[in-house]
């Protein structure tokens, strides 16, 4: 009976200990929620569903000149179109980037041992470093080199730090296909190119679905190096939403608008690729 | 003329060298098969004639042709491997239709092949599903299918049937056999398996670390071993090996294992003094009686395994010990006496240094 009642103890431990995670994990995420749809004058009280529920912390978001009537806080800021539009071409196309060049150096690194083993690890060395102490040396480079505040740089900054992770995590999908499944294409005809789009690029598609969504969260949330290198042009949207602050402090309204859509957007993506994650994810089964 | 020989390949990586001077011949429509342990070289040598690996000295002819620098693709064979090409992410039928959609053939054409090919190997009822709901057999059909599509001059098997589990491997091989007497392909197959090589190859070529130790027809393999490392090879379960010594005057070969003396008959131009020699026997060419016969060896059972069909004992006899293949109408027990009926002519002699047959 002891021990039964030791199993129950472990038990209920095991799922306090959960449920307090799961509480923690997801208040911060109801309190966004629940903040952008509260008015002004409920930001700042502790009930989660809002009295009178409203619209205006999104349409605020898309307008300039209205806001300070609608707020009554003081505060002028550009619509979201333009960082939300600049984030999504930054972001998706450094991830396309980071993908492809990630998948060719890991094929050359899988089959032809390019890099070398230290080569290899060296692109690693991009994530070693914090960022903070590459920023200013590069806000210096762009600045001489006119790149600054443009999506360009931005681009090239982004895809350069993730393609180690587009990198590793595709050579461990590579590694993983037999290289006769190349030779076999070979003998039939396939030049080591065709081979290489034929063949390792379709069975390698999970893991450049896996990079990419990995990829693309680093790039889409990421704070620093905006907020450093843009100032209007090319601003993304984390920083865009740092800019709602007025003479009352910050407009947690708008603030938590803006992180769901900024939230949306990466769970949409991930929906709708999901079933690439699962399909085809069966390397060099032969069952007897 | 051969339809395709290999002269002479060697090849080196790096310091190691992994095959040594190998020449084979195979005639066109036959089987040839490549028997040897994991690591004597068979997939090299077959990569070697598919052109996916260059050797380091010798060369291949196809027709008398030098194929040796022909790039694999415009060389014409297929092969299939131990890791069957067949690419997960599509269906059997894409698999199957892969090197001819290479080759831009025209769909009418790539559908008329592959359901030609699907047919003749039966798996028509795979060509719409994934890979991951193939059973192991329908596997390699496909894979096979896959090789066999684009009508290759040579087929190339390597170790086909190795994933493969024991019940359905032997079901395979028989089928694998039929499949290639029916089409008539020229193949090359290797396996490490030196029954299933018997089974499949109208001639089989031992390879043992990188050298071809004997190459001939299943049952001049399996009767007539040149060498102790073939016999070795080739006897399931493992060869009892003996030193003894031997000598050969007059037509009579006279071999003296321990306190046992053994009289073969043998060709009276073989004649040689008493030396030292290798005796080899196989556990299966050794039977027992319980009591005592004219010309029988006594005794004792030490140990005994069962192999299901029957049963291996090993039997100590003085101060030698001897496995023996016991049927199972024949109850012993471990501890009981026994008698070793042994037929000379099963008893094969070998030369200690080069290890080369000598009573032949």
């Amino acid at each position: 009976m002891k021990f039964h009642g030791t199993r129950v103890l472990l038990s209920a431990l095991k799922y306090i200990t959960i449920g307090v995670f799961i509480l923690w994990v997801l208040i911060p995420v109801a309190w966004v929620v629940s903040l952008a749809f509260k008015p002004y004058a409920e930001w700042r009280v502790s009930y989660f569903v809002p009295k009178n529920f409203t619209w205006n912390n999104f349409i605020v978001l898309f307008k300039s000149e209205a806001f300070i009537g609608i707020m009554g806080a003081t505060a002028i800021v550009e619509p979201v179109t333009k960082p939300l539009i600049n984030s999504l071409v930054v972001t998706s196309l450094s991830t396309i980037m980071a993908v492809m060049i990630g998948f060719f150096t890991a094929y050359g690194a899988s089959r032809y041992n390019t890099p070398g083993p230290f080569g290899l690890f060296f692109t690693l060395l991009t994530r070693m470093l914090p960022p903070a102490t590459f920023v200013t040396p590069i806000m210096v480079y762009y600045s001489n080199l006119k790149l600054l505040d443009t999506h360009f740089s931005l681009i090239i900054l982004y895809s350069a730090v993730t393609v180690t992770y587009g990198i590793w995590i595709l050579k461990g999908f590579i590694d993983a296909i037999p290289i006769e499944w190349e030779e076999a294409a070979m003998l039939e005809g396939a030049t080591p190119i065709k081979t290489l789009f034929k063949v390792v690029l379709p069975i390698a598609r999970p893991g450049l679905v896996v990079a990419g969504l990995f990829i693309f969260l680093l790039t889409w949330t990421e704070l620093l190096f905006a907020l450093v290198l843009t100032n209007v042009y090319a601003v993304t949207l984390p920083v865009h939403i740092s800019k709602y602050v007025g003479a009352v402090g910050q407009l947690y309204g708008p603030q938590a608008a803006l992180a769901l859509i900024g939230s949306v957007i990466p769970i949409a993506i991930g929906y709708a690729i999901q079933k690439h994650l699962v399909t085809g994810f069966t390397f060099g089964m032969v069952r007897g | 003329m051969p339809f395709l020989e290999v002269r002479d390949v060697s090849k080196k990586f790096g310091e190691k060298t992994v095959l040594k001077n190998v020449s084979l011949t195979v005639n066109r429509g036959e089987v040839l098969a490549i028997a040897g342990p994991p690591g004597s070289g068979k997939t090299t040598l077959l990569k070697i004639v598919a052109g996916l690996i260059s050797p380091t000295s010798g060369r291949i002819y196809l027709n008398g042709i030098d194929i040796t620098d022909v790039p694999p693709h415009i060389r014409g064979f297929s092969m299939v491997f131990e890791n069957p090409p067949v690419y997960p992410d599509r269906s059997g039928y894409e698999n199957i239709a892969f090197p001819l959609k290479l080759k831009n053939m025209p769909e009418a054409e790539v559908r008329k092949r592959v359901y030609e090919i699907a047919d003749l190997l039966g798996i028509r009822h795979v060509l719409d599903r994934k890979p991951s709901t193939f059973s192991g057999g329908e596997y390699q059909r496909v894979a096979l299918a896959r090789a066999l599509v684009t009508n290759p001059a040579v087929l190339l098997l390597d170790e086909p049937l190795r994933n493969l589990d024991a019940k359905i491997r032997e079901y395979m091989a028989v089928w694998l056999k039929q499949l290639q007497l029916k089409i008539g392909v020229t193949s090359i197959y290797s396996t490490h398996d030196p029954l299933e090589a018997l089974t499949i190859g109208t001639r089989v070529a031992v390879i043992l670390s990188g050298e071809i130790k004997q190459l001939g027809e299943p049952l001049t393999i399996l009767n007539n071993p040149v060498n102790l490392d073939v016999d070795d090879y080739v006897s399931i379960p493992a060869l009892n090996i003996f030193k003894g010594t031997a000598k050969a005057f007059r037509g009579k070969l006279v071999i003296n294992i321990d306190k046992v003396s053994i009289e073969k008959n043998v060709s009276s131009e073989l004649q040689f003094e008493e030396r030292n020699v290798i005796a080899a026997i196989r556990p299966s060419d050794v039977s027992v009686v319980k009591t005592y016969q004219s010309g029988t060896l006594s005794g004792k059972v030490e140990l005994i395994q069962y192999l299901g069909a029957n049963a291996l004992a090993t039997i100590r006899l003085n101060d030698i010990a001897i496995r023996v293949i016991i049927p199972k109408t024949i109850q012993i027990n471990e501890g009981d006496s026994i008698y070793i009926v042994l037929d000379p002519r099963n008893v094969r002699v070998y030369d200690v240094q080069s290890k080369q047959r000598i009573d032949l």
